[in-house]
């Protein structure tokens, strides 16, 4: 017995520091890196907390895809779970945009939505006030249309992370409660909400963070990140900055910015690991 | 009663097929455009062809070399999640076997590597990659693959894993097996629908990818096939259909692996979940 516990310890040991060597070289030498720069930068005129504020304000506008993809992927899991299904051919249908990489997506909808576009040939031909709108530029449209998107292609995703949550909720608790009376509006509300808010909150921040800092590739061939900064997010940004300003002023201000989300990250990271460490205290 | 029951039967379908028409519709849209000329795609792109040709596709691998950018893509995602399979799996089950006191901390940490977004270390890492002379190959591309890749192939399996009794491990070793031998040869055959799974989503993921090929590939001959395509796309301004066919090729993978899912699926229950 103590031999085997001995195997064990050796092997969570190695596993240990491939991890930190992991850790190591992607993530704590970069960040070093990173600081590093930005501590060699005198001048902190290159953030400018306007255009902060309106980076913020733009992923919070396209946070609201969350609030529609967790609305839809929670009846449709619930009629799953009533039905004792895991998986369906619905799901899978749903599953093809997110299938589709999202550089397409943004392809295709451009060509749909632009102004010699489709889209836009066959309605105004219909509606000749239409012919002379350019609904990419408009940013209400800019925005629909890229939540609009942002809904497609993550609610398959977001199916399968409560269909995770709602496999540890036994049935014979919802035919319980079907049989005290209550109906689908009140199961749902007090007994399958509950139960799952780990995974809507795990991938309500998955998704947050994704369209943070990861939306580049669906909002560069809509709108490239305009009309001005209007649809850019901070990932559009830095890399702009980055790869796009030459020289120096371009390099230190993606530095910086970056830094401020790694910031932000932590702060919203420590309240996270608190919540998980009384969740395991619990168990 | 039974009046309201109907009526939410028939609101539900007609959500069910408003919903099934929007996931189709891209689909279709670039299945049928790949298969026109640009002149019947300028005049009806909603409508099915009324000639179908196979010029598209033809243009794009023989001229364009296309497949060799769908190669590209393939190696440097088998490579990245070969990789991350074999070392996140070896550290999935070494923390299977702890405690949780003991696995907890490290799952956090891996857990938060999943949700730290990835554009912070862009600029850091493009440096250190510089430095080391691997932005010139493809090693930059599958060194941030496997970054992608390690993590949720570690949080995936440790969860599957983390189910198995320890009696087992130690029947096996009461037989005279060593732990690297369960590792090797048993932990495949008990997690294989899991391993399968982390796979396809890891691949998923990383065939989806354009941003991080975009940035880290500096050589033309080694791009990946979304940043060949968008770059097929500049080269024929206004000729969609040659694009809708490359991405239709690029895409390929994709419509066997949903063809062949439903069954997976059905055949295996969802023991990770």
């Amino acid at each position: 017995m103590r031999h085997y516990m001995k195997a064990f310890l050796d092997l969570y040991r190695k596993s240990l520091l491939l991890i930190s060597l992991f850790v190591l070289f992607f993530y704590a030498i970069p960040l070093v890196v990173l600081l590093f720069d930005g501590i060699q930068i005198s001048s902190r005129s290159l953030v400018d907390i306007d255009i902060l504020l309106v980076l913020l304000r733009n992923t919070l506008v396209l946070c609201i895809s969350i609030v529609v993809i967790l609305a839809i992927a929670l009846l449709i899991c619930y009629n799953l779970f009533l039905h004792h299904k895991r998986t369906s051919s619905f799901l899978m249908v749903m599953l093809i945009p997110f299938i589709i990489p999202c550089s397409l997506l943004g392809k295709l909808a451009y060509l749909f939505f632009a102004y010699d576009g489709p889209i836009h040939v066959v309605l105004s031909s219909c509606i000749p006030s239409l012919n002379k709108v350019d609904w990419l530029s408009n940013v209400t449209f800019c925005y629909s249309l890229l939540i609009f998107l942002i809904c497609i292609s993550s609610i398959a995703e977001c199916i399968i992370y409560l269909l995770a949550g709602l496999n540890r909720l036994s049935y014979t608790i919802v035919e319980a409660a079907q049989c005290d009376g209550a109906n689908n509006t009140t199961i749902l509300w007090r007994i399958v909400i509950p139960s799952i808010t780990e995974s809507i909150v795990l991938y309500a921040f998955s998704l947050a963070s994704w369209i943070s800092t990861a939306s580049y590739a669906l909002i560069k061939p809509i709108t490239g990140g305009g009309p001005g900064l209007a649809t850019t997010t901070f990932d559009y940004y830095i890399i702009r900055q980055y790869f796009n300003v030459s020289g120096i002023t371009g390099e230190t201000s993606a530095t910086l910015y970056s830094i401020i989300i790694f910031i932000g990250y932590c702060l919203v990271l420590i309240p996270f690991y608190f919540l998980y460490r009384r969740k395991n205290a619990e168990y | 009663m039974r009046n309201t029951k109907k009526c939410n039967q028939i609101v539900v379908n007609f959500l069910k097929i408003l919903i099934i028409l929007i996931s189709l519709s891209p689909l279709l849209f670039l299945v049928a455009n790949s298969l026109k000329t640009t002149h019947d795609y300028l005049f009806s792109p909603f409508s099915f062809p009324e000639t179908y040709t196979l010029d598209n596709y033809y243009n794009y691998i023989i001229y364009f070399h296309g497949l060799k950018y769908w190669l590209n893509t393939l190696l440097v995602v088998t490579i990245a999640i070969s990789f991350s399979l074999l070392i996140g799996s070896f550290c999935a089950f070494s923390l299977s076997l702890q405690s949780k006191s003991k696995a907890i901390p490290a799952i956090f940490i891996i857990t938060s590597l999943f949700f730290l977004p990835d554009v912070i270390f862009i600029a850091p890492l493009y440096k250190v990659f510089a430095s080391i002379g691997a932005t010139k190959g493809s090693l930059a591309i599958i060194l941030m693959y496997i970054r992608a890749s390690f993590p949720p192939t570690v949080i995936f399996l440790y969860i599957s894993m983390v189910k198995i009794s320890p009696d087992l491990y130690w029947s096996y070793m009461l037989d005279g097996a060593s732990i690297y031998m369960i590792f090797f040869t048993q932990i495949p055959k008990i997690c294989s629908f899991e391993i399968c799974f982390i796979v396809l989503y890891n691949s998923l993921s990383l065939f989806k990818d354009y941003t991080m090929a975009l940035l880290f590939i500096s050589s033309n001959s080694l791009i990946t096939a979304n940043v060949a395509i968008a770059r097929y796309l500049s080269m024929n301004n206004l000729d969609f259909p040659k694009y809708f066919a490359a991405t239709v090729i690029n895409l390929l993978p994709f419509f066997i692996y949903f063809l062949v899912m439903p069954a997976f699926f059905r055949k295996n229950e969802w023991n990770l979940l």
